[in-house]
């Protein structure tokens, strides 16, 4: 069935890439749609607040429990703040944080680029003489870009807090204590480190959803093929970008 | 399902409705056959490969970062196969697989039932004497189910091994450091709290997302929003039974 994945995954990326300089060229050349900025940019942070909040708060507090678990056999558990906290900022809360977001901000705004694609209301746009790359897709672009990363930072703070409950309510290990582990064993590395995979990761998934969205092929089913790619393209994205930030800050940090 | 049926109640009545019938529909046999090998088909084979690409690279990443923070904090990283291994078994295989999963085929449930409510599909069939929940939920629920413990423990081997060639190449341990590892640390009892968790996963996926696709409102507007709330419903849904089962199994 996918027999020819890897050239279908190339020519994926080179279409992203050609879209990006698309985009950064109307970016630099079109005067900035300041207004749909603001709105799309307080339109995704407020819907997508409530998800990223209570998807922070539970992955701090599932990683605390089973790092709890492993800790307890080696009578470590006062380390369960700083070790817990630095996993949690530097790979999994991010990951799975975005993963949250790539399925709720990138498959409704792609979703509705590619109903206007369909409606064919971007041609009618392109007809009142706009310019519709840069009436709908920038200030969308800019939007998800910032916003992924304001709620990713978000989502992360909060995951401290989930970490503290669990290790409270499982563990028996006081706020104090737990708190006290953190300036220990986070440094300006690793929080620099959850910013910038948030920033990537809030930009691959904006260009990913405006992409699918914009360029979506005819018809309603055109649409639901647009969401579904750009769900799984983010996820893939996400991935290997994780992996390769990873493995860069390893090689900086060592 | 009857013609009486109506989706404007609160999300927890019209689950528990669709899923007492597909229950029934499951036990009484009246589900239809052809849809459950599509499904099935479509759940396993084609998110075959994100699945494993994805968890292959989870397993890397893993193990990296264990040692990183081991090293930070005992000063040494001689039991991170155990530990990586720990967490892949116990944890982070079933939900991320599963969160994958409702990304890829959630998404697309709650789109295809809403676009059927819709345009009165799901109306025609009902008047041709064609039970909705035994023609597109019943085997939904079948298929995901069967395909997400699959996928679970087919990934589980795939990160296993990831994290093994990391550990190899790139940590400098044994090859079968984390086999051994395996055998040591992880019982009987952390596969089966894996395959527990990816079960009701599995049967959460497609029930969540298909009864957000039949309260979908008229209107494409309304399928679009079917589809985010279909995922956002079901990924949190996922991440909070698994901090209970996490929760309930560490104090078993």
């Amino acid at each position: 069935m996918k027999a020819q994945w890897l050239p279908d995954a190339l020519q994926a990326t080179l279409e992203k890439a050609t879209f990006l300089r698309r985009i950064l060229s109307a970016l630099v050349r079109e005067p900035l749609e300041r207004d749909e900025l603001v709105s799309q940019f307080a339109l995704v942070c407020w819907r997508s607040l409530p998800t990223t909040l209570v998807a922070g708060l539970f992955t701090g507090a599932i990683l605390a429990i089973q790092f709890y678990l492993q800790l307890r056999g080696f009578g470590a558990e006062n380390v369960l703040g700083g070790l817990n906290t630095s996993a949690c900022i530097r790979e999994v809360g991010p990951v799975l944080i975005a993963f949250m977001l790539a399925g709720k901000v990138g498959a409704y705004t792609s979703a509705e680029l590619a109903s206007m694609r369909v409606s064919d209301q971007i041609e009618a746009l392109r007809s009142l003489g706009m310019h519709p790359l840069n009436f709908l897709v920038v200030p969308r672009f800019l939007a998800v870009t910032l916003s992924a990363l304001v709620l990713l930072c978000f989502g992360l703070i909060v995951s401290v807090l989930g970490g503290l409950a669990a290790a409270r309510l499982v563990g028996n290990i006081n706020s104090t204590q737990y708190l006290s582990m953190l300036p220990r064993y986070i440094d300006g590395f690793s929080v620099a480190m959850a910013v910038i995979k948030s920033f990537v990761f809030g930009l691959l998934m904006a260009l990913i959803c405006c992409h699918n969205g914009y360029l979506c092929e005819a018809g309603t089913a055109g649409v639901g093929r647009a969401v579904r790619r750009t769900a799984v393209q983010s996820m893939f994205a996400i991935v290997v970008v994780d992996f390769v930030v990873s493995l860069l800050a390893r090689g900086l940090q060592s | 399902m009857n013609l009486h049926d109506r989706y404007d109640r609160t999300l927890l009545l019209n689950v528990v409705s669709v899923g007492r019938r597909s229950i029934s529909s499951l036990v009484r046999r009246r589900f239809s056959r052809d849809e459950f090998w599509r499904q099935a088909e479509s759940f396993s084979i084609g998110s075959l490969p994100l699945v494993l690409f994805s968890l292959f690279f989870v397993g890397i990443i893993l193990i990296l970062e264990y040692s990183f923070h081991m090293k930070l904090i005992i000063g040494n990283d001689e039991l991170i196969p155990s530990f990586a291994t720990m967490m892949l078994v116990r944890e982070l295989t079933a939900i991320v697989t599963a969160l994958l999963l409702t990304s890829r085929m959630g998404a697309s449930t709650a789109a295809e039932l809403g676009a059927m409510k819709n345009s009165e599909q799901l109306d025609a069939y009902r008047l041709l004497g064609t039970n909705p929940i035994d023609r597109f939920i019943a085997p939904r629920i079948l298929a995901c189910t069967l395909a997400c413990v699959l996928l679970t423990f087919l990934a589980l081997g795939v990160s296993i091994l990831g994290a093994a060639l990391a550990a190899t190449i790139g940590l400098g341990f044994e090859w079968r450091s984390l086999g051994s590892s395996l055998a040591l640390f992880t019982s009987y009892r952390d596969f089966l709290a894996c395959g527990l968790k990816s079960l009701l996963f599995g049967v959460s996926i497609p029930l969540l997302s298909a009864t957000i696709g039949l309260r979908a409102r008229p209107g494409a507007e309304g399928v679009g929003r079917a589809t985010t709330e279909a995922v956002v419903v079901t990924s949190l849904w996922i991440i909070f039974c698994d901090f209970l089962l996490t929760y309930a199994l560490a104090q078993a």
